[in-house]
Order: structure tokens, then C-alpha cells, then sequence
């Protein structure tokens, strides 16, 4: 059980405090709820560039990270398709740092031509180093376009293209922060060696002057459901072929998230895992293969992905896991069920240890509508049952659901 | 109505002082020293068994990691199905790892299952089968990961980077090779677990919630071999640095250029590795380091570069890491060495010390911050036969050190034309 308070600003900032006396610590996780998915689709990779702007200085302060340093703190961030997250730890005492640091960054940026300029020559280097100078680097740049047709998932997070991100400018940047990032769009959580009262203190006073803004309210086209498979072949020269097929699931919210997610534990988490074991220990047809799923807030995609042993056909590679599929219909054990169960739970507890994923964690709740929903996480996978699974199989792990990517080994 | 001033930072506390959780040390059966840190709010418990089992203890490399990676697929009374299907049964986490001196199991478990867990643990430990079917498997799945590890610029310069600092030869130069693949048997394997995975040989840390009920099962239970002969020898030898310090490994399609530049260092049991470790974190060990904000920050040429001191058993290195666009590759090669230089020819004004230092003692903090990573911290000085003392003393030169003790180290051992510089990928 996570204990919290929570509070809100007159402006909409939502603060909310988790105590814990046992660490040194305190850690701050803001999210602002902007991602991908809000993106202009002529100007991809913009929120995670953005990302990076929110380190070139803000209005009063010119560096973020030195005066964070100086007092012992260490930050970081992340940018999904649905929000960018950013999180910091420090001693305990120095917190009013972070709130000053913070504060002034939700206030205003700097938007200096320099922190533009650089940041998207590292954004580019980013997009090289992990996208296009990795054996397989670039599968989610063609497996998102495949799977989505209207929905801006159909892009991933770095952008479609360097072209995309060599082109922006500051009038964009500008643009995107008064449309986004806002006290009235942001989650604040703090967790570890702090006080609520201190903390409702110390947010009035740095965060309390801060206006509201408008949030754009562009509405994202949500995807049509699938009516038939979809099918890509890239030829790459890599050293063995490999299979992606992407399920539609139900996005985050919804009644069978926490059943398809079960699914793909059953699948292809761990050793003993379906696919796994028969697949890769018994028939030999794969060198190793894995489920899991994207987790997002609209429509998301379970994924099964596995690098085929030589001599084997992409046919057959398919067929072998769609009768993995076909046979989790036939005969799914309560036992089975149970030890997925249980992983779920070992997961969520070894997840939860640190004050930061904490944070993490309780904003990422409160945006989907009430953080307390983080202590009936464990309570909702316990709840599914065999049923349930067999159901959501038929449902969802069909032919005419998949996006197939073939990834074609090739000679150099 | 306090007036904000949001120009100024707030009042801030130096660190003075860090808790150091020290662990409570067990033998069982009268060889095997446990270490025990009892930490943490979280019925949880991480185990991990720590042998001298490392690839140095082996002519052909890969016999240490592959006698590791077999221990969890099949015992004498367990098939490789059922030890994966209990381990996930009870929802715990089996990690296997072998480097170069030490080869582990780390047993990640929640509480309530520690006993059934443990039996586990102690089975793939004590009685591994080695079977041949699931070798071959095993084999065929790591070729195929060698092969796609090839393709990556940052493999080849760590590859050849080892080479040319300790030499092709060196236990700790020596790189696996694909037809080192063909060379592994089950009997090899099972030698060598016979000769290393014994009681005299190993280390135990336990972290989390400790009760006295897990430290009697694991008196109980935890019974390692000690009936066989036992030898942790190794063939020494000296290491023999290649005579060219430029090295090239051209990958024609590469759009980004892997860049080691270093050399071989001292380790943890040298008197200046403190001091050396907070220079380094000047350089490149940090995100406002040096290198992060000249190459990253400045100019733009790199996702991310950083530099590390690290420990090996009978060695140490020195190396910075980054991956550039490939046709940045010489500039950032230039920048690089820029920086070495600046570190020797100015001393480190007192605005950048006072931060790193405050910055790394917020590092100390964080490093014992939690079970989990108390235990990290403590493997990180029992590997190398020291205990705590050693960050006590650390923390003693973080804070008396000052920029001309810095010059001198930069002067003594980060001199550039004493650096081996490879570059794997196009320029």
C-alpha cells in the first residue's frame, strides 16, 4: 500500500506527497501530459526534442542541471508516445532546489538559439545511434505505420525523420510550450524524506504564480478497428531473418487491458513462457522470441517478436506461433494462470522499492484518472481468470488483428 | 507575503555526512562467508552467489559463461522445464553473469517464497546435469547474438579496445570469437564447475528483509560442494599493450564512428584511485562533465559521451566511450584530447570542484539509498577483498582534495600521447 496526500493549485497543479522516513532522499517526478501522440504529423519527434529544450536554461536560471549538481541532485526524463516525465532525486534537505529549478522551467524556457541548435544536432546523433546504426534499429519506424493507420501512434517518439527535426523552429518551440507545458497539464509527485505541510508550502510559493495556460485541445484521431492482416517485408543486412507481429489491444483505461497483458506474460515473458519454451527449446524454430505489450494510453499493440533459426520459412515461423496462439485456447491451466499471477505481483512490488518509481508510478496513475489506482494494480491482475484470457484470445490474437513485419536477412 | 527571487538559488546543506549500512558477516559451514544487509521496507530478498569462476580460469573463453548460463537449464532431479516453470511459479528473477574474474547467480525473490526459491537456487548450484540438447541450444541462440553484436560499432571498439590495452593473448585481452563456439562440450563444462563452484571459492550477499528464519534456511540448505578437489589458479601473465596506439576497425556502412580512447590504469587498491575516480568524474563521468559539455552540449556531436576508471581483478583501465556521427569522428577525436590536456595544463577552477564534489557525495548517498543498492556498493569492494573502509577513505580524499592534487594526477596519468585511441565504424 502506497499512502499519499494530494493537493491542487489554484492554477491546476495536482501536488501529491509520499512520505518515507527510511531514505536520506526525496525524489520529484513532473509529468506534463503532452507525448508523441499530440505531435503536428508534419512536425514529428517534436515533444522529445522538446524534451531536451527543457535543459537549455529557463527564464531566471541559465542551467538547470549545474545548480542541481551543486547540491547533490541528479535528474533525468523520458518522452512516450502519450507524456514526457521528467525526475530528479536529492538529499532530502536540499529539496527547495528542485522546487526553484522546476518552478522556473514551468514558468518559461530561455529559448536561446544556441540550446536549439545543438539539441537537434543531438537529437539527430540520438536517431542514428539508435535507430538507424543498430542491426534492426529501425523495426519500429516501420512496424508503428504499419499497425496504425489514423492514429498518431503511427509515428514513434524520436520522429518519422532527421528532416523532421533539422526543421524546427524557435517559433515552434515557443508555440509548443505555451500549448503544453502548463501547471494546469502537469503532475507533480514527491516521495521520500518529506513533510506534506512543507511540501504544500514550498509548491505555493514556487509554483503558485505560475498562470494557467490553454491547453490545445486538438482531438487525436483514434484508430479503426483492423479487418485484415497487413503485411511488410524489409530487406536489411542483418545476420538472421526476424518476425514482428503486432496485435491491436485495448489501450490503458480499458476492461481487457490488464487480460491482454496477462496474455503476453503467458506468451512470451520469461523461460518458461509458451512461445519460449516450445518454440525455441523444443522445435528449434526460433533462436529466441518474445511477447510483450506497449502499454499505451489509446489503442496499444501486443507484440510478439523473435529471430527465426536459418532453414526455417517466415511461413512456417508464423504458422509455429499462431498454433502456440490456437492451442492457449484449448488448454490454459488455473496453475498457469496463477504463476503469471504471481510474476505480476513480484513485478509490482521489486517495481515499487525505489522512491523515484514511486513517483513515477503515482503521477503516471493520477494522469489516468486517480492515483490511488496504483494500489489496485496487484488486485486487477488477480481478479482475471481463465475465462477472461480464453475470451481475449479469440478477441484480440486473430489474423486479421496482426501487422506483420518480416524482417528479411539479406547480404551485404 | 515572502517577495520571490527567483535569480537567486535557495539555501542549501552540504552533505557531511553518509550512513554507511555495514553488512553483518556469517560463515556457514565454517568456509562460506554471507554477508547480510538487512535493509529495506519491502518483504523482498536479493541473493547473490559470487564465485571465482570468471573467463581468466579457462583457455578457451567461453567456457565461464557458458558453465554459468547452463546452471538453470537442468539438474539431476530438474529438467530445464520445470526450472524455469518453478522459478517463474514463485515469481522470482534469475540472473546469471560471468565476466572475466567472477562468474554469479543472483536470486531475486519476494519473501514468502524464499524457501522454495532458495531450494532452487541451491539445486542449479550444487547438482547442474549439463544436458547436451539444451547446449546446443543455448549455443546456437548465442552465436546468433554474436553475430548481430558484430554489427554494432560500439562491440567492435570494445573489442579491439581490450586487445590493444592488455593484448590479444591476455585473459583480460582476449576476445571470444565465432569459432570459439564450435570448441564447447558438456564435459568442459562440467569440469570446470566441478573445479570452481566450491565452497572455498565463493562469496554469498543477502539483502532486504532478513529474518532469522532465512539466515537458518540458508545454514540449512546452502550445503556448496567440498568434496572434490578444488583450484581457483590461473595461468598469470603480463600484459602486452599493442606498439601502435592508432587502431581502425572500418565498418563501410556506418553512419555513426564508436570511439575508445584510453589505456591500461590502476585499480581499486591503488592510493590515487579515489583521487583519479574524481578527476575521471571531471572528464566524462557525469552529465556536466567535461566531455558532456563540450562534445554533447557545445558542439552537438554525440547522443552521449562519457569516460570511466574501471577494476578488474589484476588490472584496471581507463577508456572514454561516445558514438558521433561519422563524419564528426576526427573533430570529436580532437576535442577529446583537448580535454585530457586542459585537465593538465589548468587546474580546476573552485566553482567546478565545489559542484562534482557536491554532486558525488549526492552519488554516495543514492549508492546506499535502499537493500539493493547497499548490496551493489558492498560487491563492489568484496570483489576486490576490501570492505567498507575503502568508501570511508574515498569520502575523506572526495573532500580534502583540492585542483592542484587534480593536476598532478591529470599529469601523471592522463598524459594524451599515452592514450590508445580506436575507432570502430567510418572516417
Amino acid at each position: 500500500m502506497i499512502n499519499f496526500d494530494k493537493f491542487e493549485l489554484d492554477n491546476g497543479l495536482r501536488v501529491i506527497v509520499h512520505a518515507d522516513n527510511t531514505t536520506p532522499l526525496a525524489a520529484i517526478n513532473i509529468l506534463y501530459q503532452v507525448g508523441a501522440r499530440n505531435e503536428n504529423p508534419n512536425r514529428t519527434g517534436f515533444a522529445h526534442l522538446f524534451e531536451h529544450l527543457m535543459f537549455g536554461g529557463s527564464i531566471n536560471v541559465p542551467s538547470y542541471d549545474e545548480p542541481l549538481q551543486w547540491v547533490g541532485g541528479e535528474n533525468n526524463a523520458f518522452t512516450t508516445n502519450d507524456i514526457t516525465n521528467y525526475h530528479l532525486s536529492l538529499p532530502a534537505e536540499n529539496i527547495e532546489t528542485a522546487f526553484w529549478l522546476e518552478s522556473d522551467r514551468m514558468l518559461s524556457l530561455a529559448f536561446t538559439d544556441k540550446s536549439l541548435e545543438v539539441q537537434r544536432s543531438v537529437v539527430i546523433e540520438e536517431f542514428r545511434q539508435r535507430y538507424l546504426n543498430q542491426p534492426y534499429g529501425d523495426v519500429w519506424l516501420h512496424l508503428r505505420p504499419l499497425a496504425y493507420k489514423v492514429h498518431p501512434y503511427k509515428w514513434a517518439t524520436i520522429g518519422v525523420s532527421e528532416e523532421h527535426i533539422s526543421g524546427v523552429k524557435m517559433q515552434d518551440v515557443k508555440d509548443f510550450f505555451y500549448s503544453w507545458y502548463a501547471p494546469n497539464n502537469a503532475i507533480m509527485v514527491v516521495t521520500g524524506n518529506v513533510k506534506t505541510e512543507e511540501i504544500k508550502r514550498l509548491a505555493q510559493k514556487w509554483f503558485g504564480d505560475i498562470p494557467r495556460r490553454n491547453i490545445s485541445k486538438l482531438e487525436i484521431p483514434q484508430e479503426p478497428e483492423q479487418i485484415e492482416t497487413r503485411r511488410l517485408v524489409l530487406e536489411r543486412p542483418v545476420p538472421m531473418d526476424a518476425i514482428y507481429i503486432a496485435f491491436k489491444m485495448p489501450g490503458r483505461m480499458a476492461a481487457d487491458y490488464k487480460t491482454v497483458d496477462i496474455i503476453s506474460d503467458l506468451l512470451g515473458n520469461g523461460k518458461s513462457s509458451r512461445l519460449f519454451r516450445t518454440l525455441v527449446m523444443e522445435k528449434k524454430i526460433f533462436g529466441d522470441i518474445e511477447s510483450y505489450i506497449t502499454g499505451c494510453i489509446d489503442t496499444g499493440l501486443l507484440i510478439i517478436e523473435g529471430r527465426i533459426n536459418p532453414d526455417i520459412s517466415f511461413e512456417q515461423a508464423e504458422s509455429e506461433v499462431f498454433k502456440i496462439l490456437n492451442e492457449l485456447t484449448e488448454d490454459l491451466s488455473e496453475t498457469e494462470l496463477e504463476k503469471v499471477k504471481n510474476k505480476a505481483e513480484a513485478t509490482l512490488v521489486f517495481g515499487y522499492i525505489d522512491i523515484l518509481n514511486k513517483a513515477t508510478g503515482l503521477a503516471f496513475f493520477e494522469m489516468m484518472g486517480d492515483a490511488n489506482l496504483i494500489n489496485s494494480e496487484l488486485e486487477e491482475y488477480q481478479s482475471v481468470t481463465v475465462k477472461d484470457l480464453k475470451i481475449a484470445i479469440k478477441k484480440y490474437l486473430k489474423i486479421e488483428n496482426a501487422s506483420i513485419l518480416n524482417y528479411k536477412s539479406i547480404k551485404n | 507575503m515572502e517577495i520571490l527571487n527567483r535569480n537567486k538559488a535557495p539555501d542549501f546543506r552540504l552533505i557531511d555526512k553518509i550512513n554507511i549500512n555495514t553488512p553483518k558477516i556469517y560463515k556457514i559451514h565454517e568456509t562460506i562467508p554471507v554477508y547480510v544487509l538487512n535493509a529495506g521496507t519491502e518483504d523482498v530478498i536479493r541473493m547473490e552467489v559470487v564465485f571465482n569462476a570468471g573467463s581468466k580460469f579457462s583457455e578457451i573463453p567461453l567456457v565461464a559463461a557458458f558453465t554459468n548460463m547452463m546452471l538453470n537449464e537442468g539438474t539431476h532431479s530438474r529438467t530445464s522445464k520445470q526450472l524455469a516453470e518453478e522459478f517463474d511459479y514463485y515469481g522470482s528473477y534469475l540472473q546469471l553473469s560471468a565476466d572475466r574474474d567472477f562468474a554469479e547467480a543472483t536470486l531475486y525473490t519476494l519473501g514468502k517464497h524464499f524457501d522454495k526459491t532458495l531450494d532452487l537456487l541451491t539445486d542449479i548450484i550444487l547438482n547442474p546435469s549439463f544436458p547436451d540438447d539444451e547446449l546446443s541450444v543455448l549455443l546456437d541462440n548465442k552465436r546468433q547474438r554474436y553475430q548481430i553484436d558484430e554489427q554494432k560499432v560500439k562491440t567492435l571498439s570494445a573489442k579491439k579496445f581490450n586487445e590493444v590495452i592488455f593484448g590479444k593473448e591476455h585473459f583480460y585481452g582476449r576476445n571470444a570469437e565465432l569459432s570459439h563456439y564450435n570448441l564447447i562440450g558438456s564435459q568442459q563444462l562440467k569440469d570446470f564447475h566441478k573445479r570452481l563452484y566450491h565452497k572455498n571459492n565463493c562469496n554469498v550477499i543477502i539483502s532486504g528483509k532478513i529474518t532469522d528464519d532465512v539466515l537458518k534456511r540458508l545454514e540449512s540448505n546452502f550445503k556448496v560442494c567440498d568434496k572434490v578437489d578444488f583450484d581457483n589458479s590461473f595461468l598469470l601473465q603480463t600484459t602486452q599493450p599493442s606498439s601502435d596506439k592508432k587502431h581502425y576497425v572500418e565498418k563501410a556502412d556506418a553512419v555513426q564512428s564508436s570511439i575508445r580512447i584510453g589505456k591500461p590504469l590502476i585499480n581499486k587498491h591503488h592510493e590515487d584511485y579515489a583521487g583519479v575516480q574524481i578527476l575521471n568524474t571531471i572528464l566524462g563521468g557525469y552529465f556536466g562533465s567535461r566531455l558532456m559539455s563540450n562534445l554533447r552540449e557545445d558542439k552537438g556531436f554525440t547522443y552521449g559521451v562519457g569516460s570511466a576508471i574501471a577494476s578488474l581483478k589484476d588490472a584496471g583501465y581507463f577508456t572514454t566511450v561516445c558514438e558521433v556521427g561519422a563524419e564528426s569522428t576526427n573533430l570529436a577525436i580532437t576535442e577529446i584530447y583537448k580535454e585530457l590536456s586542459r585537465l593538465i595544463d589548468e587546474k580546476v577552477d573552485n566553482e567546478e570542484l565545489g559542484r562534482v564534489k557536491n554532486y558525488m557525495l549526492g552519488e554516495f548517498v543514492r549508492m546506499f539509498d535502499g537493500p539493493f543498492a547497499q548490496s551493489d556498493a558492498l560487491r563492489s569492494v568484496i570483489d576486490f577483498d576490501m570492505d567498507e573502509k575503502y568508501f570511508e577513505n574515498y569520502l575523506t580524499v572526495l573532500k580534502n582534495i583540492t585542483p592542484s592534487d587534480l593536476q598532478n594526477l591529470a599529469g601523471k596519468y592522463f598524459q594524451p600521447d599515452t592514450m590508445y585511441e580506436v575507432v570502430a565504424g567510418k572516417m
